[in-house]
């Protein structure tokens, strides 16, 4: 990509995008009209998160659900810091959010200490535990780090979370809600709150010195070595930022649930929230907080948009259906194509489907069909996450924040392309392997 | 004299070789340690279990080997394959049919994951392979979970048998014994695949020079289907296999046996067939005899606990593995 930076480097700090995602500087402004059409589009997202989707479109009765999407964005940020900018990949993240959560709700609990200075102290916590791992990231990279994670993971929650003493062992430890029981609104906006200020953090740290560093780091190291960056500095301090994020929303989750017990810091949240950044979209702070909230208020999204609960206890006609139109679909294409495997998939899936659909025909299949199970709104979310991930992979790598780039783009005042921030940019080619 | 010098000439002698050796010694020698001061019991269990991890470990071994992706959804070929098998059974179909059947499951869904998402990633990053191979995971982990309930089940051995065979007064079922021979079978046959025969080596040439490998005539993504498919046909068997040893529900090889899967591959250098079930067997002991000594009575999570030790520790210290050889 030719790209010419002709902005003053005060402009450019303002606006925190990486080098590479400048776009060549055509000279446009928008007029005072334009000005005002961004501004408004702006002014109308934050009236929509604070007042009007909360209270007018979900009736005020669904704070608790929208506290949780604010922490899933704060614990997202968190994750793109390691995957997005140190270039490592983190699987034990629920570690770093249950040492958050857990060290709130012994402050808070425990030592009688207010709501603020848990979360304060969770957040060092967080950093301190992070940056322990983050030495060992000097030594070990890649997929074996990735291990270790994984392994940090599953250790932090079998052993640390059961240390009677600290966290109250398997019966868990009370966590208040700061604003008084089941007062869920106030808190949603401390939530946005936190939120706002991981931002501005983030957007700091990457407008800076230190956010270059580490961009430099991830493409390669050894080069970023060459040019003067301290690489063990600034790999420790990625891990340390990224826990302090973990930690502030550990904490936050915490007093969400009004209590914290091992048991929810397990594997497969670690993997959720693996799904929901890279689904966001990697160093799109925006892509990741919709990803994140997305995935949170999944449920919610079920329960709401109506006819659609009611339609998933239904899959078990239409998914023979669909398994029948596609498999078919499939057979006659690769047969039309003489691809003679991709045929032979698509008969017995849609042999499959046709069978499932005829109940006379084979008993075994019908006693089967009547068991088939309804597809509850908690199940779905492990279905479609997934898919959505494998999707984000396989066809569009930089997830949701590739397709609001171009809205981005327009908003910090350019002319409006719908070709900015195509795949060559948000490429995931950056994780040290 | 310093203590290296005495060391000088047997190091000479064994040069590549002296880390190998050493480290089989001091495993030895940990062994005896243990056996000496008795945790007979734990040991042999620690075998039993760690025999489970190796064959799961194979099938790792064998994607790393062939194209240096971690595979993360190992575990699901297997499970997949237990509830196939699990809805064979239950159907009256005989055994052994029913196995065939959900090894044939299990290899479709390899060649479903090489064609739907590993071949279009093919030229990404290896990290965003593991992502996507932990994706594929989790969407097994998902049907299993909406189809299958998550409810414990059981199914029947392929050898029923549990007295026949005893070791320090440990019975060892027929079943335990089936993994071991299952092990050596598979490892030898890997082993023999890679070094004798043709298509070994195209596999392994492909992995280290895949545009060469076209180039003479090779298709690379033949190669890399047949892997994947040999990959979770190898995982389906570790699944029928350990499933009637303790019951089975959703997602139970990933939960329980994965991440000692991957452990003992590391222990084993991760790209040697043997160094997979030799990691096994250690991982199994090291797990077996920290839930049993009574130093680590207090420490809750003991068998997670001394697994991660063991992870860091090896990598630390020997990061290619007891027989992974130089890098």
């Amino acid at each position: 990509m030719a790209t010419t930076v002709t902005r003053t480097r005060k402009k450019r700090d303002r606006d925190a995008i990486p080098d590479e995602l400048i776009v060549v500087d055509d000279g446009f402004r928008p007029s005072p009209a334009g000005w005002a059409a961004r501004g408004a589009v702006l002014v109308f997202v934050a009236v929509l998160v604070l007042w009007l989707g909360p209270v007018v479109l979900l009736g005020g009765e669904e704070w608790f659900a929208l506290a949780l999407a604010a922490i899933y964005a704060i614990i997202g940020l968190s994750l793109n810091v390691l995957i997005g900018y140190v270039g490592t990949i983190s699987l034990g993240h629920q570690a770093f959010v249950g040492i958050g959560a857990f060290a709130s709700a012994y402050v808070v609990t425990e030592m009688q200490q207010p709501f603020l200075i848990g979360v304060g102290l969770a957040a060092l916590i967080g950093a301190f535990q992070a940056m322990l791992l983050g030495g060992l990231a000097l030594r070990v990279t890649g997929l074996y780090f990735a291990l270790i994670t994984l392994s940090y993971g599953l250790f932090a929650q079998d052993t640390l979370f059961g240390i009677q003493s600290l966290t109250g062992g398997g019966s868990g430890r009370e966590a208040p809600l700061p604003t008084g029981p089941d007062n869920f609104a106030p808190y949603y906006f401390i939530c946005l709150a936190f939120l706002a200020g991981v931002v501005f953090i983030d957007r700091r740290m990457m407008a800076t010195k230190g956010g270059r560093a580490l961009l430099a780091l991830r493409e390669n190291p050894r080069v970023a070595q060459t040019f003067g960056i301290d690489v063990r500095a600034y790999t420790v301090l990625g891990f340390g930022v990224a826990g302090l994020f973990a930690g502030i929303g550990g904490a936050l989750l915490a007093h969400l649930n009004g209590f914290v017990d091992s048991t929810e810091f397990s594997f497969q949240l670690a993997l959720v929230f693996v799904l929901m950044t890279v689904v966001g979209g990697l160093r799109n702070r925006t892509g990741i907080i919709i990803g994140s909230a997305f995935f949170a208020l999944l449920d919610l999204l079920i329960r709401k948009v109506p006819g659609l609960e009611h339609r998933l206890a239904d899959l078990d006609t239409t998914i023979p259906v669909v398994l029948a139109v596609a498999g078919l679909a499939v057979a006659i294409v690769g047969g039309l194509g003489r691809h003679w495997i991709r045929m032979g998939i698509g008969l017995v899936v849609g042999l499959i489907g046709v069978l499932i659909l005829t109940p006379v025909t084979v008993p075994v299949i019908e006693n089967q069909i009547n068991e088939f199970p309804i597809l509850v709104p908690e199940t779905f979310a492990l279905v479609v996450g997934p898919v959505l991930l494998l999707v984000t992979l396989v066809m569009y790598p930089g997830g949701i924040g590739q397709q609001i780039r171009p809205i981005q783009h327009w908003l910090a005042g350019h002319k409006f392309d719908i070709h900015v921030g195509g795949e060559a940019d948000v490429q995931i080619t950056d994780v040290r392997a | 004299m310093a203590p290296g010098d005495l060391l000088a000439p047997i190091k000479a002698r064994l040069g590549d070789r002296f880390a190998v050796v050493s480290g089989a010694l001091a495993v030895l020698a940990v062994v005896l340690f243990l056996f000496v001061i008795g945790q007979r019991e734990a040991i042999v269990l620690g075998l039993i279990a760690g025999a489970s991890y190796g064959l799961l470990g194979l099938g790792l071994v064998l994607v790393y080997k062939s194209s240096g992706v971690f595979n993360f959804a190992q575990g699901e070929f297997g499970t997949i394959a237990v509830f196939a098998l699990y809805l064979a059974t239950t159907q009256g179909i005989p055994y052994v049919l029913s196995v065939l059947i959900a090894l044939v499951v299990a290899g479709l869904l390899g060649l479903l994951t090489e064609r739907a998402v590993i071949r279009p990633l093919a030229s990404a990053p290896r990290v965003t392979l593991l992502v996507a191979t932990a994706g594929v995971s989790l969407l097994c982990i998902g049907l299993e979970f909406w189809i299958g309930r998550p409810e414990p089940r059981q199914v029947a051995p392929a050898l029923a048998r549990t007295d026949r065979v005893s070791v320090f007064g440990i019975f060892i079922s027929d079943q335990r014994l089936l993994i071991f021979a299952a092990i050596a079978v598979i490892a030898a046959a890997l082993a023999y695949f890679f070094s004798r025969t043709n298509l070994g080596l195209a596999v392994l040439a492909a992995s280290q020079e895949p545009t060469a490998t076209n180039l003479v005539g090779i298709s690379v993504g033949r190669i890399s289907t047949l892997v994947w498919v040999m990959a979770a046909v190898l995982g389906g068997v570790a699944g029928v296999l350990t499933a009637p040893l303790f019951g089975f529900a959703p997602a139970f090889l990933t939960s329980t046996a994965l991440v000692p899967a991957f452990t003992a591959a590391v222990i084993g250098g991760f790209i040697s067939l043997p160094g997979a079930f030799l990691g096994g067997v250690i991982v199994g002991i090291a797990q077996s005899v920290a839930s049993s000594l009574d130093l680590f009575e207090d420490v809750p999570g003991p068998q997670t606990a001394s697994l991660f030790v063991l992870l860091v520790l090896i990598l630390l210290v020997r990061p290619q593995g007891l027989l992974g050889g130089r890098k």
